[in-house]
């Protein structure tokens, strides 16, 4: 033999073939060991797989071969190919030829790449090997979607709900097995029936037009390793599968059974606004355990302050007192008013208050008494921060939280910080002047900067890629930047240099906070997770996979214990820092989710994406939006909430500044209980005002402590 | 350019030099498949398969190419297997009057990253060099070498913050006293390099040779050490 590594044929004399490994029970002369052959022509088991190259389809030609009448014209030609395959891959030249003789068969047979090459993606591809005459799953398909047309209007748009996902798998399936003209026409004809704003996967899905193209696709990756998953009452359920049930022998119910994941509501049957409400992320929509846990969506108690407040607290009491004095002051007088949904003040570990941050509190509250209430009646008045001659390059804005500093990054690499008020940027004295100051003094923090060396902007030089996110420490000592060349830096905000490279994303970080208490950041990138980081650690604390794409932004809770982060995949999930669980996946966004917020509640989270509109979810519920705010023409970037949480401010890519009327979402939502059969608010009168600028498109917004908006973005003159 | 057979492929060779912008698209073009072919013939020889090139060598050869250039980010199983190793640790918790919280040294950005370099010149001889105390960031040893009419040279690499601390044999000079120890030249030799002001406290000017003076700073710790 002339094949030396593979001892197992060393002994095999040519005129002898049934030693060939699996197939040692053939003997091909007297065919009478063949395994039975199903009705379609195939082998069982170990050569299953060369035949899922071939079209199965083919008629038998027996014509050509001439029959030994003992056993070969039970042999099919397909298994006459799949044994020629075989031995060609084992280089046995003299084997076949014997074979072929004896058979008479002498077409000439290619080894074709089959699945194994394709390695491990491969054997789950392989899942779509089917024996499907691909002539009848476009009939299939339109039997399945006249049967939802017909349907009770009741039953119709749950069940409609698996058009889509059948539709993809039959085109995966069809292409998989080699059936490419079929699989383009059913695309065709077939796509009239699906929704609109599935348009865009469906696209990507169709320029995959061969088997060897599937195989690292990431949207096909997902629609792989994910069931869709689509929820159903009971009723709707009863109702398809009794349709299903006429139609055992066709593709579509075993589509349905190994691709899908019904899931069951329980309660009536949903309209179609519901069912439209929550449908759009990649893997259809959340199932019910994905949003039972309980979360703790209370603030965190105050601290002591006691003897600050003493010192400010004013005589009157009348109404127009922002309501923050009053929780506050009842807080501190009863001290004991616990928030049954407020988390225990050590469920994770923040960092104690030192006294620069009580001050800073102190600050805070005064702030507040002096604080404009905002209503429907009384609009914020906005301040713009225009970035000229900035319109490729800025890409990223964040003002700290008492609105003194300014940051930005741009695409240049160049974080830039501004000072917006009167007060410099100093940095630190040097090192032997510091020897000098006296550190137990009031004011060695003011003292410890150099005051000679005030300016009004500082740039920051470090990343090596466009800055795609920044944020500013509550303490205004730290500000943190994320970029594309996938390193997240802290930079220290008194010496003026990068202090810490953070390595943990490789790939682009799209996103990047700090904690309301500091101590905290969360990121989140391109390779699809969010991740928890200290400043005083270089590696992530917490890793928050699950998303099936990029995360594109992410948000802490007011009370640091929770992280809510959007994606690509168009949906928005909430993860618990303590342990890194996903506690709530939000759907609903027919777009790439581009900002999210918190209100300062935190019990209501709002969202906006790229399709133009905003969903607000209630975290006491499970998952079902509260209210879908639509007004703008294009992707929202930004949210902000007043600081009573009355008004919500967003800022788009359409140039404009929107004001909505939070009070009345949270007073009609507050009444019953969110879930499946109740659709989101969706009311005109939510708008109060909108306000234009000319071709600046908006990229951050911030209410200052006094409630004053400052908005800012690039200037596209 | 990778040295393709020209005679098998084809190839541009008159548009060696890129005459136009475009041509340097056709120029890259052809070399990206000039070595996805030579490395498809490197595998079908390896193969010891006939001796022309087959679909599959080409495909390997491009699948090659794919990964030298792109990764994928991890697949989504194994993202959260290690997000489950990573997550069942608690929280640490936080360790209390810490200032500004930062990783340990190493992971920081904050040590000193320049080091002072010997000038290859020859050394007439060793000092009486005061050495400052350890060297509790890298070294900067200025080698003062002198020769009578040489200059000294002292090539001090910028940076950031604030350590200098001397190193071995030659010498440097340690601020707060008005003292430079350096070689045996005749203390005039170095009055032009080095100006050392008595009154102020660790502050050195250096001349270096393109005329400007960098004030270097010298941290408290050397006082102690002297």
């Amino acid at each position: 033999m002339d094949d030396s590594d593979s001892p197992t044929y060393a002994s095999l004399a040519p005129a002898n073939p049934t030693m060939v490994n699996d197939l040692a029970s053939v003997d091909l002369p007297s065919l009478s060991n063949i395994p039975d052959v199903n009705s379609n022509g195939h082998l069982p088991s170990a050569v299953q797989s060369p035949l899922s190259g071939q079209d199965v389809s083919s008629p038998q030609t027996p014509a050509s071969l001439d029959m030994k009448s003992d056993g070969y014209s039970d042999m099919d030609k397909s298994t006459m190919i799949a044994v020629i395959q075989f031995l060609k891959r084992g280089n046995l030249k003299s084997t076949e030829e014997i074979l072929r003789k004896e058979c008479g068969f002498f077409e000439p047979v290619d080894v074709t790449d089959t699945s194994g090459a394709l390695g491990e993606e491969g054997e789950v591809l392989a899942a779509y090997k089917s024996d499907g005459n691909p002539a009848e799953y476009q009939d299939a398909f339109k039997a399945l979607s006249a049967f939802v047309e017909k349907s009770l209007d009741a039953y119709k748009y749950e069940v409609a709900a698996v058009l889509y996902p059948v539709l993809i798998h039959m085109y995966l399936e069809l292409i998989y097995n080699g059936h490419r003209g079929e699989a383009v026409e059913l695309l065709q004809n077939c796509s009239s029936s699906i929704e609109a704003h599935h348009a865009d996967d469906l696209r990507s899905i169709s320029l995959v037009t061969s088997r060897a193209q599937m195989a690292g696709q990431p949207l096909l990756n997902t629609l792989l390793s994910a069931q869709y998953t689509c929820r159903m009452s009971r009723d709707s359920l009863a109702h398809l599968k009794r349709f299903l049930a006429d139609r055992s022998a066709g593709p579509v119910p075993r589509i349905i059974q190994d691709r899908l994941n019904i899931d069951l509501v329980d309660g009536q049957p949903r309209t179609k606004a519901q069912v439209l409400a929550v449908q759009g992320a990649i893997t259809g929509e959340a199932p019910r355990s994905a949003n039972k846990t309980k979360i703790f969506y209370g603030l965190l108690k105050e601290p002591e302050l006691q003897t600050v407040i003493n010192e400010e607290e004013e005589a009157e009491d009348d109404l127009d007192k922002p309501k923050k004095k009053k929780s506050k002051k009842d807080a501190l007088q009863k001290n004991k008013k616990n928030d049954p949904n407020a988390p225990p003040a050590n469920r994770i570990p923040l960092p104690e208050l030192r006294d620069q941050d009580k001050q800073e509190r102190a600050r805070i509250y005064r702030d507040s008494m002096k604080r404009v209430t905002l209503s429907r009646d009384a609009l914020p008045s906005i301040c713009f921060y225009s970035f000229v001659n900035a319109s490729n390059t800025v890409c990223s804005v964040d003002i700290s939280d008492d609105s003194s500093i300014l940051a930005f990054g741009s695409a240049e690499s160049i974080l830039s910080v501004h000072s917006i008020t009167p007060a410099k940027l100093k940095a630190m004295k040097p090192a032997e002047q510091l020897s000098d100051i006296d550190k137990d003094s009031e004011d060695v923090l003011v003292r410890m900067l150099d005051d000679r060396s005030g300016e009004t902007q500082r740039n920051l030089m470090g990343h090596s890629g466009p800055v795609t996110a920044v944020s500013v420490s509550p303490d205004k000592a730290l500000l943190a930047s994320s970029g594309q060349d996938g390193t997240v830096r802290i930079w220290s905000l008194q010496t003026w240099t990068c202090v810490v490279v953070l390595r943990g994303h490789i790939y682009p970080v799209w996103s990047v906070r700090f904690s309301p208490h500091g101590y905290y950041l969360v990121t989140g990138g391109h390779d699809r997770t969010a991740r928890l980081w200290t400043t005083d650690q270089h590696l992530p604390l917490r890793i928050f996979a699950g998303h099936y794409s990029d995360v594109d932004v992410v948000e802490f809770h007011p009370n640091s214990n929770y992280v809510a982060s959007g994606s690509s995949d168009r949906s928005v999930r909430l993860w618990d820092c303590s342990n890194g669980a996903c506690v709530r996946i939000f759907t609903g966004h027919k777009g790439t989710v581009s900002a999210v917020n918190f209100s300062p509640c935190g019990r209501y989270l709002a969202s906006g994406s790229c399709d133009a509109r905003i969903l607000v979810w209630d975290l006491g519920g499970h998952g079902n939006a509260l209210a879908a705010l639509s007004s703008h023409s294009d992707t929202i970037h930004t949210l902000a909430f007043s600081r009573e949480g009355t008004i919500l401010a967003s800022g788009s890519m359409d140039c404009t500044v929107k004001i909505w009327d939070f009070a009345k979402v949270t007073e009609e939502g507050r009444d019953e209980d969110v879930n499946a059969t109740t659709s989101p608010l969706e009311d005109k009168s939510l708008l109060l005002s909108t306000f234009p600028t000319k071709q600046t498109p908006v990229l951050s917004l911030h209410f200052t402590r006094r409630n004053v908006l400052l908005a800012s973005g690039p200037f596209n003159g | 350019m990778p040295q393709g057979d020209g005679a098998s492929w084809p190839h541009l060779g008159e548009l060696c030099a890129p005459q136009a912008p475009q041509h340097i698209n056709k120029l890259q073009e052809q070399r990206y498949v000039t070595q996805v072919l030579d490395d498809a013939r490197a595998f079908a020889n390896y193969a010891k398969k006939a001796k022309t090139v087959e679909v599959e060598d080409v495909k390997l050869a491009v699948q090659m190419q794919v990964d030298r250039s792109y990764t994928a980010p991890p697949p989504r199983d194994l993202l959260l297997d290690l997000a489950r190793t990573r997550n069942s640790n608690p929280l640490p918790a936080i360790k209390p009057q810490c200032g500004l919280r930062m990783p340990p040294d190493r992971y920081c950005l904050s040590a000193c990253n320049y080091k002072m370099k010997k000038t290859p010149r020859s050394v007439t001889r060793a000092s009486k060099a005061v050495t400052a105390g350890a060297a509790v960031k890298p070294a900067v040893s200025v080698v003062t070498t002198k020769s009578s009419s040489a200059q000294q040279t002292v090539t001090l690499v910028q940076k950031q913050h604030t350590v200098v601390t001397t190193g071995p044999p030659h010498k440097i000079v340690t601020v707060n006293r008005p003292l430079i120890k350096v070689t045996s030249g005749p203390p005039g030799d170095v009055v032009p390099k080095f100006q050392v002001s008595p009154g102020a406290v660790g502050v050195i000017h250096i001349k270096n040779e393109d005329g400007g003076s960098t004030p270097t700073v010298i941290p408290k710790r050397k006082r102690d050490a002297d």
